[in-house]
């Protein structure tokens, strides 16, 4: 249609060579304004049918400036196979008509591509291997794109706790991601073991405070003795944070998981019981309770060579011997 | 079957057959094999008879077995070294201890009588009992043969000991008679003429000369082939509920124990290793008021709810009839128990952040390292650490997963997982060592102190002669002082040193026997892998000497 088009056309341009001299603006905030009419997009074809008076290369020119101008999108139609949109491009991302852009059209266009890509890993952030699979750019030119994007304040750098080699990329004012700063229990990409540990501490005097208060209250049920010293986990969660303990304020999976380390070391049980009240655990209430060891202790480490750190050495005629061991003259006295 | 396992129990002969002989003999015969006679002669540079003695010692015991050679289908007689039975000797001092609690004096010297001599008659055995006990000072009216009799019977009664007949037609291989139920009390009665014999030397015993009691004729007591030996693996039952019994205590409280105690004892009527038979709350309730143990039902339900709660849910409630029927299954209460000592063993040598890393693999399964190190909110390093630690000793075990067909490190997935199986093998060759080592300290402190204890056994030898003959006591005095006051401290010291020694000695057979049970009762269901190639042939190899 386009070629029919161009034959017929320059005909008509003759005639109406004056009024080309206002066209071109006028053009291009007509098209602004027929895009904005549709923001889904406007295809080729409407184009054409809106402005006759406008010969094509005037048209395309006048696409092409707005393109550059970074006021419409190209698109390919998915609906007609071959032909293209022109959407308009959103005013609160204008931001990429602020991009003051030097040095050549191509490496704004890198820019831009890597920028989108970033925009769109949104608070993940984005892998610089990634985004080169994604773009198809060398090394080198990516390096200098990432640079000059991040030298505009558009893009950051933000090191994972987890791999600290590894730097994912950005959009300067997101707030990183929990799974990348580590959340509650990593602060400045360094793990809290101290806060940790203190908080584990914590947990466990005060489910012992409630075994103790059940033994004295009912020394002779003992059904009644263990359902009172159970705790829920939203008490406990209350109780810390009234504490003071932390600087922020703790949630019911944060001392979950402190609970669920202090289960694993045998001082405390969990069960769960269905709840009346909605809460964050929806419908299920879990309750823990201080318990008393099986065992205080196993007959073998209460001999020195349960604990000797040199035990796999130890032979009859060897260097390490039962009958010079140090650990065993200690221990009786010699 | 380790290097341990079979020094350990060379070490438990060694003490208790001071000969060596029977040492040497033994470890031929587990180097080698089930041997006959005739190649134990040729082999060893040792005369034939000293060799036959030793084999019969050591036969009677049980620890040498005799088994007739089916292969060549000749009548020669094998004898095997058997490693398992070597290591009750560990056990020796408990069993004594526990039928001293149950049956009193009569009680303990008959078992011990028994452990020191194999297997014996009950004729003999009672007069060696009494013999003994009254050389110890003891009343004859009070511990009188009669009564040794009927603690005898007891210990039968309570299949503490096992009744043996010799085969008639193969006559040097005894067979063990299975006590059932209905034939349970197969005391032989002694003759007349035995019980007037030993009725007379009950009475004369200290005034006559020996020579009025002998007769030239040997005396028919009338049971010329019945022969009594302790069963152990009854022993052995009693010590592991004493161990179940001392958890619930810990966990619940004392009321709890006494409930435990009374549901196992109701069980001692046939006892099977792997599970109790069904008791139900009536009776326990009824028994526990004939004990004396004041609880009313209420109290009593509560507690056996709780009670199947807890210790891994080994008392097991199967059924309504009579209130409910409750059963302790035993596996589920050894794995329990053996949970318990290896999650102390971890904590004490490694610490508490690895026994936390354990339990979380325990609970989840297996995990990956980094996994590992984002659950257990320790430092990645640390983390690191203890799970390599724990994987050399033998605690977890690591299983590899490939994402390709290659096994190529960066693209397969390790896995760790907790497998107790292998972490009670560990800990058992570890307190092996550790008994070892512990034995192996007192021989060689008592080999370098043997003036100083020799100088106060006679020391004391003196003082307790002449407080017999009432010496008066400066005498005493003057004998005490050959101690100079630097070796009395000494002797203290070492005398508190042996103490000690021997309580932990003492406190680890406990821990070795609850382990080995558990391997026993859970060979069956040892966890099944992979067997492909040599390695699979090498094991097979090795179940089957286990085995044998």
């Amino acid at each position: 249609m386009a070629y029919s088009h161009a034959k017929i056309e320059p005909m008509e341009t003759s005639t109406s060579l004056e009024t080309s001299d206002f066209d071109p603006v006028n053009l291009e905030s007509s098209i602004i304004q027929l895009c904005l009419q549709f923001p889904n997009g406007v295809s080729d074809k409407i184009l054409e049918n809106s402005f006759r008076s406008a010969t094509m290369q005037q048209r395309v020119s006048a696409l092409n400036r707005l393109l550059s101008l970074n006021k419409i999108d190209l698109l390919k139609s998915s609906t007609e196979q071959g032909t293209f949109l022109y959407r308009i491009r959103d005013t609160a991302n204008a931001l990429g008509s602020s991009i003051t852009i030097s040095g050549g059209g191509t490496t704004d266009q890198m820019e831009r591509v890597v920028y989108q890509l970033v925009k769109e890993s949104s608070n993940l952030g984005i892998w610089m291997r990634d985004i080169r699979t994604k773009t198809k750019l060398s090394q080198i030119i990516l390096n200098k794109t990432l640079k000059s994007l991040e030298s505009k304040k558009l893009i950051k750098a933000v090191k994972s706790v987890h791999a600290s080699k590894k730097k994912v990329y950005m959009l300067y004012e997101m707030t990183p991601d929990p799974s990348i700063t580590g959340g509650t229990w990593y602060s400045d990409h360094e793990f809290e073991a101290e806060f940790v540990r203190v908080l584990n501490e914590q947990c466990a005097r005060l489910l012992d405070e409630r075994l103790d208060e059940s033994i004295r209250k009912f020394p002779h049920d003992p059904f009644l003795r263990r359902t009172s010293s159970f705790m829920s986990s939203i008490e406990l969660v209350t109780l810390i944070n009234e504490m003071g303990i932390a600087t922020v304020s703790l949630t019911v999976q944060d001392i979950e998981s402190i609970l669920y380390t202090l289960i694993c070391d045998g001082k405390i049980e969990k069960t769960t019981v269905a709840s009346t009240t909605n809460n964050e655990n929806g419908h299920r209430n879990n309750l823990y309770r201080s318990i008393k060891p099986m065992l205080d202790s196993s007959p073998v480490v209460r001999n020195p060579c349960g604990i000797c750190p040199v035990f796999k050495d130890c032979h009859d005629d060897g260097l390490i011997t039962p009958k010079t061991c140090i650990y065993l003259n200690k221990w009786l006295d010699f | 079957m380790t290097t341990h396992h079979i020094r350990l129990a060379f070490d438990l002969m060694g003490d208790l057959f001071p000969d060596e002989t029977s040492k040497e003999v033994a470890s031929y015969l587990n180097r080698k094999g089930p041997l006959p006679f005739a190649l134990l002669v040729r082999d060893l540079n040792i005369p034939a008879v000293n060799i036959a003695r030793s084999l019969a010692t050591l036969a009677i015991h049980d620890i040498i077995e005799c088994h007739e050679d089916a292969r060549t289908n000749s009548k020669r007689i094998l004898y095997a070294f058997n490693l398992k039975r070597t290591l009750y000797i560990l056990h020796y001092s408990k069993c004594i201890h526990c039928a001293r609690q149950l049956y009193g004096f009569d009680g303990e010297l008959i078992i011990e009588e028994l452990l020191l001599n194999g297997k014996q008659r009950m004729s003999t055995l009672l007069v060696t009992v009494y013999e003994r006990l009254i050389k110890a000072g003891k009343d004859p009216q009070i511990h009188s043969l009669q009564s040794i009799k009927e603690s005898f019977k007891l210990l039968v009664s309570a299949q503490f000991l096992q009744r043996i007949t010799i085969n008639e037609t193969k006559s040097n291989i005894s067979t063990v008679v299975e006590e059932s139920l209905t034939n349970l009390v197969q005391i032989p009665e002694i003759t007349q003429e035995g019980w007037k014999y030993l009725l007379s030397s009950q009475q004369d015993e200290s005034n006559e000369p020996s020579t009025k009691k002998f007769k030239s004729t040997k005396l028919i007591f009338g049971d010329e082939k019945i022969f009594w030996k302790v069963n152990f693996q009854r022993f052995f039952a009693y010590l592991r509920d004493q161990e179940l019994i001392q958890a619930f205590t810990n966990r619940i409280d004392q009321n709890a124990g006494e409930i435990v105690r009374t549901i196992l004892r109701l069980t001692e009527v046939k006892p099977s290793p792997e599970r109790t038979i069904p008791i139900s709350f009536i009776e326990i309730a009824k028994t526990m008021a004939t004990a004396g143990l004041q609880m009313n039902e209420d109290l009593l339900q509560k507690y056996i709810n709780l009670i199947m709660d807890d210790v891994n849910n080994c008392v097991v409630k199967v059924g309504d009839q009579g209130r409910g029927t409750y059963i302790v299954d035993f596996q589920k209460a050894l794995s329990g128990l053996t949970k318990a000592h290896i999650q102390s063993f971890l904590r004490e040598r490694f610490g508490s952040n690895a026994l936390r890393i354990y339990n979380m693999l325990e609970e989840r399964g297996c995990l990956s390292q980094k996994q590992i190190e984002d659950m257990a909110m320790i430092n990645a390093k640390e983390a690191q650490q203890y799970v390599y630690s724990m994987f050399i000793d033998g605690m977890l075990t690591l299983e590899e997963l490939s994402k390709a067909n290659d096994f190529n490190p960066t693209r397969t997935f390790y896995f760790f997982r907790v497998n107790l199986y292998n972490g009670v093998l560990s800990l058992l060759d570890h307190s092996y060592k550790t008994m070892s080592n512990l034995m192996q300290r007192h021989q060689f402190e008592r080999e370098r102190h043997r003036k100083l204890i020799d100088k106060r056994d006679k020391v004391d030898a003196i003082i307790h002669s002449l407080r017999e003959q009432n010496g008066e006591e400066e005498q005493i005095k003057e004998v005490e002082d050959i101690l100079s006051p630097m070796e009395k401290e000494q002797i203290q010291k070492l005398d508190a040193a042996f103490r000690k020694i021997d309580l932990a000695q003492l406190q680890l057979t406990e821990t070795i026997l609850l382990l080995e049970m558990y391997l026993s009762i859970s060979n069956s269901t040892a966890p099944v892998q992979k067997k492909t190639g040599s390695k699979a042939v090498a094991e097979k190899l090795l179940e089957t000497t286990v085995q044998r």
